[in-house]
């Protein structure tokens, strides 16, 4: 039996490495994923993953109560270091305990692969058209500001300010960014996570400052956060102190706000967060194919280039799930359009994601099954030496009474 | 005694090895965390932050219009006029053609489609004009088009010898032209269809003008899309409420001029045009383009009802001086009907004058006098005076 801890810190390290709490966090898992589900009807995906999993505590819905829940980050953050001690420190290192070993370092591989994933994945998607190329992707949620200097064409120097850094932006809080390289600084405020813009006439009392007759408006958060559009108050503030009149941007027009500022005019848009590729991709043929009499596509698959930034060019057919992976992306057949019924030349919309550990829960269950093999084998083993001793020791006491009555019957006989 | 002093010690020497596994614990976690550049927090906080991103693109992501309305920014305000539909999306470039009566511009239904018209007699053709920054290549793309139609890809010898038009002011672009059964994008194959292309790349993008639909109509529309073609102009800023150019008094006019006595003296109504002059019932128009002579003076023909001219005939047509060259005169009588009638007008008599700008990379100037037939051949006179007078600005 283990030996009771008796320092604070002991029983601190004990309480962590203990079953009552794998499993109080096992419940806990459960009732997010659960309560998360059924509260995703009316948010949607994205806010619900944000609210449950991508947070410290999140106040949870359980039909008409409410409820504190430690979030995401507290309950993976506590079930891995009650993994690491219970699964790995405190465990008896025996060769019987030998597979459950192996099996908690498989769980420890998905859960270093999910802290990655969620570090530093970007998901997103590339709209090309027949002839068309390019070598960046877009997100489907996330949002920055874009800063670049308007005469540039091409090899453009953008500096991006991601939506992380202003999205706290109520009401009159604003915050200052600055960069050596930009002769003015920015003065952002008032961000919306969803909005329109207003005429300011005939709309009562603005709710946000007016702007050449236009305020932005906020508008509810939708379902699908792809149909969220961001709006953000800007003002730039050049060298000398001047202050260049207000304005906003809005994001589903991200036409970018010209800035004059040391003598040069600098774009300043608001638009999904993009990343580039390692390479560029040109659709060379977009492919559907319907089901016999009908315009629903059976199958869809496109014909692209990859031309890398040596020149140097490379076909690939993309279809569903048979994607394209390539410099630490996976490029998917996800769409196409444009819309049954509607005309207009085809494009394909390709799904890109960067995942650095895309490959881990592959290895993490490989290496959860060999840590369960192991433990059961040793188990069957043992079970088949158990099994194979009491038989001996069976046919070895047999053999002894056949010893003790042949006796008997040779002393009956004398 | 010996005993306690003994088990307080090994007590303690577990609540040692107890702390320093936890802060082992720890700052791996934190080291973990810190490596990953995981970011738990909500990003910058305090009034103020320095922008730490950059990123190095490809292109610039937006065109950039200095000075540009926060109504025309945001896409709100005044309903656009025709060609300014092109610059309803976000990622449009901005441009501006010549009017395109029997066509109806529509709002361009994809990124990069910059201009979308629609053929009001047979909708299945539409013109088209996209532009992208990437360049694609030439060969790539014209045998993509060919192919649309059945038609066998060209080598690049071949292309290198395709015809060239004018496009954007100062460009020459590549003429592809295939005819052949032509499979519509969401269906709708038209078997006796074609596609009438154009593709030309500057500094900026590479654009692809394409006409597409019957046959028939490529063939009877391919003048006015040559006309299309040569009037398109990029990058412009918007204007408030019209597309309409400077004025030809304006610096942006390469033209110079004198109005004769007793004409007046109107802005353009287009960007196509360069100047309005009129007199009672005769407007004279003057215009720069991009062409050659036999296709506009077989247009004006054609505007009169009159029969095409051969070469031969064209070559015959009378010369006027102007700006330092020949001005080739076309003169006619017939009814009437100009890119902006609904119906032909009788009696009317057109004389007009097209000449090649000497070192202007192959622009042209038109005059053209259209009226009725009286008034016109009265205005002989001053029609020449002012086709004299015309010069280059600057020169």
């Amino acid at each position: 039996m283990a030996k009771k801890p008796t320092t604070l810190l002991g029983r601190i390290y004990a309480t962590l490495g203990s079953y009552w709490l794998a499993v109080a966090l096992l419940v806990n898992l459960f009732l997010l994923t659960w309560l998360g589900t059924l509260e995703q009807v009316d948010k949607g995906i994205h806010r619900v993953q944000e609210e449950y999993f991508e947070s410290w505590w999140v106040l949870a819905k359980a039909g008409p109560v409410r409820m504190w829940l430690p979030g995401g980050y507290i309950t993976m953050g506590l079930f891995t270091m009650n993994l690491l001690i219970g699964g790995l420190v405190r465990i008896r290192k025996t060769r019987r305990t030998a597979g459950v070993i192996v099996a908690h370092i498989g769980i420890a591989l998905m859960m270093v692969g999910g802290l990655i994933e969620h570090a530093t994945s970007k998901y997103g998607r590339v709209l090309l058209f027949e002839g068309q190329s390019d070598d960046q992707f877009e997100e489907y949620a996330g949002w920055e500001l874009v800063i670049w200097d308007a005469s540039e064409r091409t090899g453009v120097t953008e500096y991006l300010i991601p939506e992380e850094d202003f999205d706290d932006l109520e009401g009159d809080d604003q915050r200052r960014f600055e960069r050596d390289e930009l002769p003015f600084d920015l003065v952002l405020s008032r961000f919306f996570h969803n909005c329109q813009p207003r005429r300011a006439v005939g709309s009562g009392i603005p709710t946000a400052p007016v702007v050449e007759d236009y305020f932005l408006e906020a508008l509810p958060r939708e379902i699908e956060e792809e149909r969220d559009f961001r709006g953000l108050y800007v003002a730039a503030v050049t060298e000398g102190g001047a202050e260049v009149v207000e304005t906003f941007l809005w994001g589903r027009r991200p036409i970018p706000w010209t800035v004059e500022a040391g003598g040069r005019d600098w774009a300043v848009a608001l638009r999904r967060k993009v990343h580039s590729m390692p390479f560029s991709l040109r659709l060379e043929k977009f492919t559907k194919d319907d089901h016999p009499g009908m315009t629903m596509a059976r199958s869809f698959s496109s014909d692209v280039t990859k031309i890398f930034p040596d020149g140097t060019e490379e076909a690939v057919h993309i279809r569903m799930n048979e994607p394209l992976r390539d410099g630490g992306l996976v490029v998917y057949q996800a769409s196409y359009g444009p819309p049954e019924g509607q005309s207009g030349e085809p494009y394909s919309v390709l799904a890109v994601s960067r995942n650095p550990s895309d490959r881990m829960p592959w290895i993490a269950v490989s290496v959860i099954a060999l840590g369960l093999a192991l433990a059961m084998f040793d188990r069957l083993f043992e079970f088949i030496k158990r099994e194979r001793g009491k038989r001996d020791r069976a046919a070895s006491s047999g053999s002894g009474k056949t010893k003790v009555a042949d006796a008997v019957r040779e002393e009956a006989v004398a | 005694m010996k005993q306690t002093e003994g088990t307080t010690r090994a007590s303690a020497r577990s609540g040692r090895s107890t702390a320093i596994g936890l802060g082992v614990l720890a700052l791996g976690v934190s080291g973990l965390v810190h490596l990953s550049g995981l970011d738990l927090g909500s990003g910058a906080s305090g009034p103020v932050a320095m922008i730490e991103a950059t990123r190095m693109a490809s292109a610039a992501a937006y065109p950039a219009v200095p000075g540009l309305p926060l109504a025309e920014r945001i896409g709100v305000g005044e309903k656009p006029s025709a060609p300014q539909q092109a610059q309803a999306r976000p990622d449009v470039i901005p441009f501006v053609f010549c009017d395109m009566p029997g066509w109806t511009a529509r709002p361009p239904v994809a990124p990069f489609r910059h201009v979308n018209l629609s053929f009001d007699a047979d909708p299945r053709a539409e013109l088209t004009v996209a532009a992208y920054e990437d360049r694609g290549g030439l060969e790539a793309n014209v045998n993509r088009w060919r192919g649309q139609v059945g038609a066998a890809p060209l080598s690049s010898d071949q292309i290198a010898a395709l015809p060239v038009v004018q496009v954007l002011g100062n460009g020459e672009a590549t003429l592809v032209e295939a005819y052949g059964p032509f499979q519509g994008m969401r269906g709708g194959r038209i078997e006796e269809g074609g596609v009438l292309g154009a593709i030309v790349s500057n500094e900026r993008f590479t654009l692809f003008a394409k006409f597409t639909g019957p046959e028939a109509v490529l063939t009877a529309e391919r003048d006015r899309f040559i006309e299309f073609l040569g009037s398109l102009r990029p990058g412009q800023a918007p204007s408030r409420g019209s597309s309409a150019s400077p004025s030809a008094g304006d610096a942006e006019s390469i033209l110079t001029w004198t109005t004769p006595d007793g004409w007046s003296d109107e802005a353009p109504t287009s960007r196509f045009r360069e100047r309005t002059f009129r007199r009672g019932g005769v407007e004279i128009s003057l215009s720069l383009a991009r062409g050659a002579v036999k296709p506009n003076v077989n247009r004006w023909a054609g505007e009169l009802q009159m029969q095409p001219l051969d070469d031969d005939a064209v070559a015959a047509l009378p010369t006027l001086p102007s700006m330092g060259t020949d001005a080739v005169i076309f003169e006619g009588v017939g009814p009437y009907k100009g890119m902006r009638d609904s119906s032909a007008r009788a009696d009317q008599r057109m004389l007009a004058a097209i000449v090649t700008i000497p070192d202007a990379g192959g622009t042209i100037a038109t005059l053209k006098a259209v009226g009725p037939s009286a008034e016109v051949g009265a205005s002989r006179a001053d029609f020449a005076a002012l086709l004299s007078s015309l010069g280059v600005r600057g020169r």
